[in-house]
């Protein structure tokens, strides 16, 4: 290493060597910090009332529910076999949402619709049969409907870092099945 | 009826990984933890070797202060006006704690005197000195200009800002350092490593 000045006002004649240079970029610049700082910071600022109690605190819990919406998504996909025979209880469900009903609460309207979508997609099961393309369109149409209601439930709860969660899954999910299906015609039909 | 031409919602939430630093921010300053813990896990693996540099290699220290500047950042977020990206902005709430951190120690700060180097370094042993425990030997004040200079990439200006001293101070101070850092790691004339 070299020395070239000695005139501590001006770095310019102080530059590093090539060698030194290396050495200095060799340094690592990212380190994973001790595994439970990350805890006490978020204790402390918790009890300084800078952050309030998560639904989910750890990323284990976070991919446990990703992991569940997808296994959801996945089952209730293989389930609707047979999508065309959906036409017939898809318009049922419809009806019940738009029904004169306007006495009906909105809590209930969701509920009496939820239970007619589950009943529909375990008749489909019990249908049986279904080759391998019937399988995809029936995950598509299935995947669809899931991401459409987490959507809207995001749009109604936009905080809740659980229905974000879920959505984001979903929408990973629907992106796959966007590759997969450019190449062959979509199946899915939308009212 | 219709035929979706579209699987993506028109609203699209987006995962922590794909959330920008205002997205996090944002949901921090809501109180959102894990909106806290991704930006917390996206900005600490390099905040933490730059505050460990800074307090010289001490571990727990450093956890101190990391601790101490994200409770302080995040305290500070209606005030932050994103004139500087977050990780700068982070980087020198960092900085200025490992400065009080040295001043409460009632330990020496040279930054500020520029033509008062004290220091020596120590003997060069036969056997070559890591760089980093070379740095960490440094006196706070040479090791802090270094660092901010030598490997986190800041000017001499960036450096004369962010301390509150002179520019030539800036330049004084890195010309100290690497002096003492190179009688440091060069190994003695006449050592095997130099034969």
């Amino acid at each position: 290493m070299n020395d070239p000045t000695n005139d501590p006002a001006n770095d310019a004649g102080d530059s590093l060597s090539p060698a030194e240079q290396a050495r200095l970029d060799e340094l690592p610049r990212r380190r994973t910090p001790p595994a439970d700082l990350e805890d006490r910071i978020v204790s402390d600022l918790k009890a300084q009332g800078l952050l309030e109690k998560s639904r989910w605190t750890r990323p284990a819990n976070a991919w446990l529910i990703a992991a569940a919406a997808a296994a959801v998504a996945l089952f209730t996909g293989g389930m609707v076999v047979g999508q065309r025979v959906t036409v017939r209880d898809t318009s049922a469900v419809l009806a019940a949402v738009m029904g004169p009903d306007a006495r009906a609460s909105r809590a209930a309207r969701v509920q009496e619709t939820g239970s007619a979508y589950v009943r529909a997609v375990a008749a489909l099961s019990q249908s049986g049969g279904g080759t391998q393309s019937v399988d995809s369109d029936g995950l598509e149409a299935a995947t669809v409907a899931l991401h459409a209601a987490a959507l809207e439930l995001a749009r109604a709860a936009p905080d809740d870092a659980t229905i974000a969660l879920v959505l984001a899954v979903l929408q990973e999910r629907l992106a796959r099945v966007e590759r997969e299906g450019a190449t062959r015609p979509r199946a899915t039909i939308w009212f | 009826m219709a035929e979706v031409t579209s699987l993506r919602g028109v609203n699209s939430i987006p995962t922590p990984e794909q959330s920008t630093d205002r997205d996090l921010v944002r949901l921090v300053q809501h109180g959102d933890e894990a909106g806290f813990r991704s930006l917390y896990r996206r900005h600490t693996p390099a905040l933490y070797p730059f505050v460990l540099r800074l307090v010289g290699g001490d571990e727990p220290a450093a956890e101190d202060v990391v601790q101490d500047t994200w409770v302080r950042a995040v305290r500070g977020l209606p005030s932050f006006r994103w004139d500087a990206a977050f990780r700068t902005w982070l980087h020198g709430i960092a900085l200025n704690r490992v400065r009080e951190m040295v001043r409460k120690q009632g330990r020496r700060d040279e930054i500020g005197l520029p033509d008062a180097p004290t220091w020596t370094p120590p003997a060069p042993t036969a056997v070559r000195v890591d760089l980093e425990r070379a740095i960490a030997s440094l006196p706070d004040g040479y090791r802090t200009v270094l660092i901010l200079h030598d490997v986190e990439g800041f000017s001499h200006p960036e450096i004369s800002s962010r301390l509150g001293v002179a520019v030539g101070t800036s330049r004084s101070q890195l010309f100290h350092a690497r002096k003492a850092l190179r009688a440091m790691l060069e190994p003695p004339q006449g050592s095997p490593e130099t034969t």
